[in-house]
């Protein structure tokens, strides 16, 4: 396949839906930052999120429509979202141990200190809210996704995510000043 | 006192009501306090939108192309922390590490103990260690103790240093300024035999445990408690479709309060309830509700009942735990496990002031 030819990522699905490897590559690598992002601020084991996410996307790849009222990175993020709220009541029902979450520390040498000093205050900050606050917050102000849209994937009122977001911000506010 | 941060979201995001807005917007016109919370609210929006998506390891996607159905986690490092115990709650851990990835572990408090490779976020602290230590994590204190090979670590100046095996070093309030020449602090004589005395326990404690995975589960299930399975004889009102009917049914008698979770999932079931209306009194209804509950259904039984409550700045949050046992029938065990259910139910109804 002479991927030189294809203009964006929407062209790769039709190739990568049947299973194109160098077009599900691309996919992954346009996508997969969005996606890991995701799975290593909000899961205790990231790396099987990540997998157990990307094996859902691409199977259901063919069912996506590129001309339909999501764009595909909306669309992953809402299968990423929807398969991380499922691991989440698992864990909870289940009362399993919460494993702190691998955050990136290193991340760029040529970042002014100050600047990369504030950045991993956030994360520690973000890593210590409750789950279900650090993924409105993160979904919404990180990735862009509207309230609404995260409401109806997390299956509760808007009013519900609303109270989520604006509760955690208040807390990632206060523990940022508190510490 | 503390801002109105979440008046303050909700200015932000436009959803507080008119009247109020206008109150909080001539506070900001008039509190320099209250326009700094607002600014910095403000700034932690903008910062969690600037942070960076970084790829996944190579390796994992790879994985993911291969389509092999393999999973990490028998090669994963785990280190655990006990969810209860408050929103900054200590992070006792062991690390195993198994795989070529260094691990990146952040503490927020409490303590690490590493061995082999790891990169640790110790509060601000960057702490790159290869070989045995402990890191130890206090209010504006980080504490470095090394029993075997190095850590380096950057202290607030920037400059690095490296803390080798049998050294220990402190940054915060109580330590000296990191040298420039990244040669560690002298330190006075009773430090030195802290220290010394702190190397030796830790050398003990690590011997111990010899750091296996066991170790680290076997801790916590101490503390958690082993999954209690439902035994195959118990009566009908404990199973969850009663529980939860008789619940329900109790409830229309105690207004101001909702299910917050029902958890069957184990032996027995659990429910958190969020209290909404918290006025004077309230812990004593829910105690006549409970009362009333077991009577009516669970005579001869065992509660178990927790009531937790939250106030700021006048916002009580309440929450309650409850479970029903047949008398005696609950193992030690049970009843950590059921604490530490519960307990972790509870502590999502604890996260902020309820809204009057």
């Amino acid at each position: 396949v002479a991927l030189q030819a294809v203009r964006s990522t929407d062209d790769l699905i039709p190739l990568a839906a049947a299973g194109d490897r160098e077009a599900r590559a691309a996919l992954v690598r346009t996508h997969g930052p969005s996606v890991w992002g995701l799975c290593r601020r909000l899961c205790p084991e990231p790396e099987d999120a990540y997998q157990e996410v990307w094996e859902k996307v691409l199977g259901a790849l063919a069912r996506f429509d590129p001309s339909g009222p999501a764009t595909l990175r909306t669309w992953i993020l809402a299968v990423t979202h929807r398969h991380l709220v499922d691991l989440h009541r698992r864990r909870r029902v289940r009362g399993d141990v919460v494993a702190l979450p691998e955050l990136a520390v290193f991340t760029d040498a040529d970042e002014p200190i100050d600047r990369q000093r504030r950045i991993n205050r956030v994360e520690v900050a973000l890593s210590i809210l409750p789950e279900g606050h650090r993924r409105v917050i993160l979904l919404h102000h990180l990735h862009g996704l509207p309230l609404d849209q995260i409401a109806e994937t997390e299956g509760v009122a808007l009013g519900t995510v609303k109270s989520r977001l604006h509760r955690g911000r208040a807390r990632l506010a206060d523990l940022l000043e508190e510490r | 006192v503390k801002p109105p941060y979440e008046d303050l979201s909700r200015l932000l995001g436009g959803d507080l009501p008119d009247p109020e807005a206008q109150a909080l917007r001539a506070r900001i016109e008039a509190e320099p306090a209250v326009r700094g919370a607002f600014d910095a609210l403000s700034a932690t929006v903008e910062d969690v939108a600037s942070l960076a998506d970084e790829p996944a390891p190579p390796a994992l996607d790879a994985r993911v192309l291969g389509a092999t159905k393999a999973r990490s986690r028998t090669a994963r490092a785990g280190w655990w922390s006990l969810g209860a115990g408050g929103l900054l709650a200590a992070a006792a851990a062991v690390a195993l590490f198994l795989g070529p990835r260094v691990p990146q572990i952040t503490v927020v408090d409490g303590e690490q103990l590493v061995d082999g490779r790891a990169n640790i976020l110790a509060d601000d602290v960057p702490v790159e260690i290869d070989g045995k230590a402990r890191v130890t994590v206090e209010p504006a204190v980080v504490t470095v103790a090394v029993l075997e090979g190095t850590a380096r670590l950057t202290g607030p100046s920037g400059v690095p240093l490296v803390v080798g095996a049998g050294e220990s070093h402190t940054i915060g309030e109580s330590s000296t300024a990191p040298s420039v020449t990244g040669t560690l602090p002298t330190e006075p004589a009773s430090r030195i035999a802290a220290l010394e005395a702190e190397v030796h326990e830790l050398r003990r404690r690590l011997e111990q445990s010899e750091l296996q995975g066991a170790f680290a589960r076997g801790q916590l299930t101490a503390q958690q408690g082993p999954p209690s399975e439902w035994p195959a004889e118990v009566g009908e009102a404990y199973r969850p479709a009663a529980f939860e009917q008789h619940l329900k049914t109790a409830l229309a008698d105690l207004p101001g309060a909702e299910i917050h979770a029902l958890d069957c999932s184990e032996y027995p079931c659990i429910v958190t309830l969020r209290i909404t209306d918290t006025s004077p009194g309230w812990e004593a209804r829910v105690e006549a509700f409970v009362d009333e509950l077991g009577t009516e259904h669970y005579p001869n039984s065992d509660t178990w009942m927790a009531i937790a409550k939250s106030d700021d700045e006048g916002h009580v949050v309440g929450g309650v735990g409850l479970a029903f046992s047949p008398e005696y029938s609950l193992t030690e065990d049970m009843r950590t496990r059921t604490h530490y259910r519960a307990g972790s139910l509870l502590q999502e109804i604890e996260f902020g002031p309820a809204k009057p």
